[in-house]
C-alpha cells in the first residue's frame, strides 16, 4: 500500500462527500426537528471525506497509512488475485462477477418468477461458481441432489414450519 | 411431549369429524401484525388467539412486519394469497391518514376490511403522584406558561399528536409534544419522569394499574374500567377520538370467505369471556362486520379529512 | 415471603420441564444460527402451543428458545462472519478470524461458555435483584440513550486502528442510512427517494446479512482454497484450553455480563449497545489491545456473554413493569397475558410462584446450553469446515436470500441486502471496512431520538444543557466513560513512545 496513491480510497471519499453534501442540502427543505441531524452528520461526512482526500494526496502524510484490520475480509481476495497468474486472476474476477449478477437477479425475480424455481437456479449457478478443478460425473450428480433437497429443506422450513407467506410469482 | 401428541390427535379427530361441516379454515390462518410485538394491536390478536382456536379448530398464526408505521406490511398485502388464510391487523386512523399526507405504496381502498373490532380511546395520562388532579389544572398551567409542559405521545402527525393540537385548539392550552417510537416507549419516559404527560389510550392506565391516573378519555360515554374518570365532553371539550382496530384480508379473497372470515370474528367479539378480558386490559368493544365496513370506513375517513385539514395548518 | 421454594424447584425440575428446556434451547439455537431467522419469529409461532401446556411448562420453553436463539446468532458470526442478529455484531470482530485461521473449535466452545456464563449472571440477577434493578428502566431518559449510543459509536476508534478517518467517514455515512424513513421526531420523509419500500428505513438485519456476508461470498469464489482452516483430527472440544482462557479472562466475563444485565434492563438498547459496549471496554481492559479484532479469545468471551446476559435483564423490566425490554419479551409478554398472568412487583410474592418457576426454568435452560452447545457448535464447525465450495457457496447464499426475505416477508428486504452487500464490497475495495457502518446504522436512530427528545424537553423547561447532560448524574458516568474510552489510546501511545524512545512502531 505504502509508496501508492490510494486511489480506490480517494474514488470512495468522493461517493461519500457528495452523500454528504446531497444530505446537507436535502436537510435545508426538512421540518428544523427533522434537519437538525442530517445537516450536522451530512456536513461532518463531507468534511471527513475531503480531509481524507487531502491526506491521501500529501505525499508526507501517506506513509502513516495502514489498512484497516477489519476489512481483510473483502480485502483477501483481491491480495491473492494479485500474487496468481493473468489468467487466474481473470478467471476469479469472471467468478466474482457471476456470483454478484446471481444475487442481483435472485433479489429482483424471484417475488416475479417464485422463490423455489428462483432460488434453485441461483443455487445450481452458485455451485458451479464455487467448483474449482475437475469432479466427476457422479459426485457432479451428488452435488446437485444435495443443492436440490437443501432448496426443498429451507423450502419447508419458511414456508410450512414458520408460516412465512411466501411469494409464488408466475411459477413457484 | 405427550401432552402435545394427544392434543395433535384431539385436533385431528376434530377436523375429521367437523370437516364436512365446516370446510373453512381447515388449516392454520396466518395473522400478520403490522407492528412489533407488545403493541395494543398484539396484545388484541393474542386475546383472540385461544378463542379463535376454540370456534374453528385451527390455530392463529400470529407474525409481525413491522414497518412504517404499518404502512410496509399494508403495502404489500394485497400480493399475499387471497385463500382466506392470511389476514392482516388495520388501524384507523393510519390506514385513511397516511395515504391522505404522503404516499406509504397503499390507499385506504386497497385494504378490504372484513371487521373492526375495537376501540382505545384517548387519554391524557399523568404519574400517580403528580400534582395535577384534573385536567383544568392541566389546562391552567399550560396557559400560565405556554409550551412548558411537556406531552409524550407516538410518532409525529399520529393519533396522539393530533389529540395534543386539538386540546390546544379547543381550550389554548399549549404543550411540548415529544414523539416516542411506539406506546412501550412512551410508558417509561412518564414513570420514570421524562415527560410529565402523556397521550395514550385508556389501555396503558388499564396495563399500569394505579401508578399512573388518568385525567380525562376522549370516548363519548365513561369507559366501564374507569367508572371515575371523565370523559373531555363532561368537561365540556369536544374531544372523542382514539385508535380502532380491525382486519383485513388480500383484494382476491373471494366474497363467501371474506363473509366466513367476518363472521368468526364476530363471534369472538360476542363471547363475553372474550369481551370480560379486552375491557379488562382497557379496550372499548366495537362490532363493525363486514357488511356494514364500508358505510363506517366512509364516515371515519370524512372526519379525519377535517383533521388532515387541520394538520395541513400545523405544518 | 410467601413463595414456596421447594415447590418452585419441584416444578421447574420436573422431567417434563427439563425435557420442554432441552427441546427449546436446540430449536432456538437452530434459529439463531439461521441469519435472518429471530428469536422473536421462533416464539410467536410456538406461543399457541403453549396454550395448551400449563403457564409454567409454556413460559419454560419460550424463556429456552429466546436464550438458545441469542446463543446461536454467534454460528454464524463465527463461521461465516455474519451475524445473524444485531446483538452478534461484535462477535464477528475475532470470531471470524480466529475460525478462519484454524481456531474455529476453541471459538465455538468459547462462545458457548462465555454464553453459559452471562446467561447465568442474567438469569441469577433476575432471581434476586429484579424490583431493584427495574427501576434502571426508569432512571435512563433520552438523553442516557443518547450517550450510551455515542459510547458505542466510540468503538470506531478502536475498530479502525490503522486509519481512523476513513473509520469515521462509515460511521458519519452508516448513521445518514440510518436516517432513511420516515422520521419519528419532525414526521418528515427523508432520503427515500421517492420510494415507499423505503419508508420503513433500512433494515438492519438485512443490512448486516449483506454488509457482512457478501465479501466473504465473493472472497469463496475468488479462490479455490478452504473457508476455513480445519482443525486437526482428532481434536476435541479444546474445552480444558477454553476454560483456561475464561479463567484468565474471569474479569473481563464477569464485567461484561454485568454490563450485559444492565444494558439489557434498558428498553430500547438491546444487545447489540451491549455487547458492543463490553466488547470496548474488554479492549480498554486489555493489556494486549492490538490483537483485538485479530482473533482474540478476550473480545469473544466479552461479547458473548453480554448479549446472553441482557435475556436476564431484558425480563426484568418485562416482569416487573409490564414493559418489555426486547421484541422477544414483548411477545412473551403477551403471551403471559392470555395465560391471564398480571406483570408487576406482585407477580414475585404470588403464592403459586409462576414468576419464579419460569425464572429457574431459565436458569436452567441457560445451563442445559452449555452440553447442548458444545455438541451442536462442534457439528455446526465440522459441518461448514468440510463442507465442499461448491456447495457451501449456494448454502450460505440461500441462506442470506431467505434470511432477509423472512424478517418482513418482504423481497424489498432482500433487494436492500443485495445493495448493501454490493456497496459494502466495493467500499471494502476502497479501503472502508463494513464494521463503523453497521454501527452507524444500529446505533445511530437511538442516538438521533435521544438528542432529539433532549432537546425538546430541554427547550420546553428552558434548560437543554441540564436536561442534556448537566442534571444527570448518569449521563455524567456515560460520558467519563466515552472521555476515557478516547483518551486511553492516545495515552497508552504516550507512554510506548516513551518506553520505546524514537523509535517508530511500524
Amino acid at each position: 500500500m505504502n509508496g501508492r496513491t490510494d486511489i480506490a480510497g480517494i474514488l470512495g471519499s468522493l461517493f461519500f462527500a457528495s452523500a454528504g453534501a446531497y444530505v446537507f442540502v436535502a436537510s435545508l427543505g426538512m421540518s428544523p426537528m427533522a434537519a437538525m441531524f442530517p445537516r450536522t452528520v451530512g456536513a461532518a461526512l463531507a468534511l471527513l471525506a475531503l480531509v481524507q482526500i487531502v491526506t491521501a494526496l500529501a505525499p508526507r502524510l501517506r506513509n502513516r497509512e495502514r489498512m484497516v484490520p477489519r476489512q481483510d475480509a473483502a480485502g483477501e481476495g483481491s491480495g491473492a488475485a494479485v500474487e496468481a497468474d493473468a489468467d487466474g486472476q481473470a478467471e476469479s474476477r469472471g467468478r466474482r462477477l457471476v456470483l454478484l449478477a446471481t444475487m442481483v437477479a435472485w433479489a429482483l425475480l424471484f417475488p416475479v418468477v417464485g422463490i423455489f424455481v428462483t432460488s434453485l437456479a441461483a443455487c445450481i449457478v452458485l455451485m458451479f461458481t464455487g467448483l474449482f478443478g475437475r469432479i466427476s460425473p457422479r459426485r457432479l450428480a451428488l452435488y446437485l441432489a444435495v443443492v436440490l433437497a437443501m432448496v426443498i429443506f429451507f423450502h419447508l422450513l419458511m414456508g410450512t414450519v414458520l408460516n412465512i407467506p411466501l411469494p409464488r410469482g408466475l411459477l413457484f | 411431549m405427550l401432552k402435545k401428541l394427544g392434543l395433535f390427535a384431539a385436533m385431528i379427530a376434530f377436523t375429521a369429524v367437523t370437516g364436512a361441516a365446516m370446510a373453512f379454515p381447515d388449516k392454520p390462518i396466518n395473522y400478520i401484525i403490522p407492528f412489533n410485538a407488545g403493541g395494543e394491536s398484539d396484545i388484541s390478536a393474542r386475546l383472540q388467539q385461544p378463542y379463535f382456536k376454540k370456534l374453528t379448530g385451527q390455530d392463529l398464526i400470529i407474525q409481525y412486519q413491522a414497518g412504517a408505521g404499518g404502512a410496509q406490511a399494508w403495502s404489500v398485502l394485497n400480493d399475499q394469497p387471497g385463500d382466506g388464510y392470511t389476514m392482516m391487523g388495520t388501524n384507523l386512523p393510519h390506514i385513511i391518514m397516511q395515504p391522505m399526507l404522503q404516499d406509504p405504496g397503499y390507499k385506504t381502498e386497497d385494504l378490504v376490511n372484513i371487521y373492526m373490532f375495537h376501540f382505545t380511546p384517548d387519554a391524557l395520562i399523568v404519574r400517580a403522584d403528580s400534582e395535577y388532579e384534573t385536567l383544568q389544572q392541566v389546562i391552567d398551567a399550560a396557559k400560565a406558561a405556554p409550551g412548558a409542559l411537556t406531552v409524550g405521545g407516538t410518532a409525529t402527525n399520529t393519533a396522539n399528536h393530533l389529540a395534543n393540537q386539538r386540546l390546544a385548539d379547543l381550550t389554548g392550552a399549549e404543550m411540548t409534544y415529544i414523539p416516542y417510537t411506539g406506546t412501550g416507549a412512551t410508558i417509561p419516559a412518564l414513570l420514570g419522569g421524562e415527560v410529565e404527560l402523556l397521550w395514550g389510550y385508556t389501555t396503558v392506565a388499564a396495563g399500569q394499574g394505579d401508578k399512573v391516573r388518568m385525567l380525562a378519555v376522549a370516548q363519548d360515554k365513561r369507559h366501564p374500567l374507569f367508572p371515575d374518570v371523565p370523559t373531555f365532553k363532561e368537561l365540556g371539550i369536544d374531544m372523542v377520538g382514539g385508535a380502532y382496530r380491525g382486519i383485513a384480508v388480500p383484494s382476491s379473497t373471494p366474497e363467501e370467505v371474506r363473509k366466513e372470515l367476518s363472521g368468526i370474528i364476530g363471534k369472538i367479539n360476542a363471547d363475553p369471556d372474550f369481551i370480560a378480558q379486552m375491557e379488562q386490559a382497557g379496550f372499548a368493544m366495537l362490532d363493525i362486520p363486514y357488511e356494514e365496513m364500508d358505510a363506517f370506513m366512509a364516515e371515519r375517513k370524512k372526519l379525519y379529512e377535517e383533521i388532515a385539514r387541520q394538520l395541513g395548518s400545523l405544518k | 415471603m410467601a413463595v414456596d421454594f421447594g415447590f418452585v424447584l419441584a416444578q421447574a425440575f420436573s422431567p417434563f420441564n427439563l425435557l420442554l428446556a432441552v427441546i427449546g434451547v436446540v430449536l432456538g439455537t437452530v434459529i439463531g444460527a439461521l441469519p435472518g431467522l429471530s428469536a422473536t419469529m421462533a416464539i410467536a409461532v410456538l406461543v399457541p402451543f403453549t396454550f395448551a401446556m400449563d403457564p409454567a411448562s409454556g413460559l419454560i420453553m419460550l424463556g429456552a428458545i429466546y436464550t438458545g436463539a441469542i446463543y446461536g446468532g454467534a454460528y454464524a458470526a463465527i463461521l461465516v462472519n455474519t451475524p445473524g442478529t444485531p446483538s452478534a455484531i461484535a462477535t464477528t470482530f475475532d470470531g471470524y478470524p480466529m475460525a478462519k485461521r484454524g481456531d474455529g473449535d476453541l471459538a465455538m466452545t468459547l462462545a458457548t461458555l462465555a454464553s453459559v456464563v452471562g446467561g447465568v449472571v442474567g438469569a441469577l440477577s433476575l432471581i434476586t435483584l429484579s424490583p431493584l434493578l427495574a427501576n434502571i428502566a426508569l432512571a435512563f431518559q433520552s438523553s442516557e440513550y443518547f450517550w450510551l449510543a455515542i459510547l458505542g459509536l466510540t468503538l470506531i476508534a478502536s475498530l479502525s486502528s490503522g486509519n481512523v478517518l476513513k473509520g469515521l467517514i462509515g460511521g458519519a455515512f452508516g448513521l445518514i442510512l440510518s436516517m432513511i424513513g420516515v422520521a419519528v421526531i419532525g414526521g418528515d420523509t427523508r432520503f427515500t427517494f421517492g420510494s415507499s419500500a423505503l419508508l420503513g428505513g433500512i433494515d438492519i438485519v438485512s443490512a448486516l446479512i449483506g454488509l457482512y456476508c457478501i465479501p466473504v461470498l465473493i472472497d469463496l469464489v475468488a479462490r479455490p482454497d478452504r473457508h476455513l482452516e480445519p482443525a486437526p483430527l482428532g481434536r476435541g472440544f479444546r474445552l480444558f484450553e477454553a476454560v483456561g482462557l475464561c479463567v484468565g479472562n474471569g474479569v473481563n466475563l464477569l464485567r461484561s455480563s454485568v454490563i450485559g444485565t444492565l444494558v439489557g434492563i434498558l428498553p430500547g438498547a438491546g444487545g447489540s449497545i451491549a455487547s458492543l459496549v463490553s466488547y470496548s471496554e474488554a479492549r480498554r481492559a486489555s493489556r494486549n489491545p492490538e490483537r483485538f479484532g485479530r482473533g482474540e479469545p478476550g473480545g469473544l468471551l466479552a461479547t458473548e456473554s453480554a448479549n446472553n446476559a441482557t435475556v436476564g435483564g431484558g425480563f426484568i423490566p418485562t416482569l416487573v413493569l409490564g414493559i418489555p425490554g426486547t421484541p422477544p419479551d414483548a411477545v412473551i409478554l403477551g403471551a403471559l397475558l392470555v395465560q391471564g398472568i398480571r406483570t408487576g412487583p406482585e407477580l414475585f410474592t404470588q403464592q403459586n410462584g409462576i414468576a419464579y418457576i419460569f425464572m429457574f426454568g431459565l436458569l436452567i435452560a441457560t445451563l442445559m446450553m452449555l452440553p447442548i452447545g458444545l455438541f451442536i457448535g462442534r457439528y455446526a464447525y465440522r459441518f461448514i469446515v468440510n463442507t465442499p465450495k461448491a456447495l457451501l457457496v449456494p448454502l450460505i447464499a440461500f441462506m442470506t436470500v431467505v434470511g432477509s426475505f423472512a424478517i418482513h416477508s418482504n423481497p424489498h428486504d432482500v433487494v436492500v441486502m443485495v445493495a448493501m452487500g454490493v456497496l459494502g464490497w466495493l467500499l471494502g475495495l476502497a479501503g472502508f471496512g463494513p464494521s463503523p457502518i453497521v454501527l452507524g446504522l444500529v446505533l445511530g436512530q437511538i442516538a438521533e431520538q435521544g438528542f432529539m427528545r433532549a432537546y425538546m424537553i430541554g427547550g420546553a423547561r428552558g434548560n437543554f444543557g441540564g436536561q442534556l447532560l448537566f442534571d444527570r448524574p448518569i449521563s455524567w458516568a456515560i460520558v467519563a466513560l466515552i472521555l476515557v474510552t478516547l483518551a486511553f489510546p492516545v495515552l497508552r501511545r504516550l507512554r510506548r513512545s516513551r518506553e520505546a524512545g524514537s523509535e517508530v512502531r511500524s
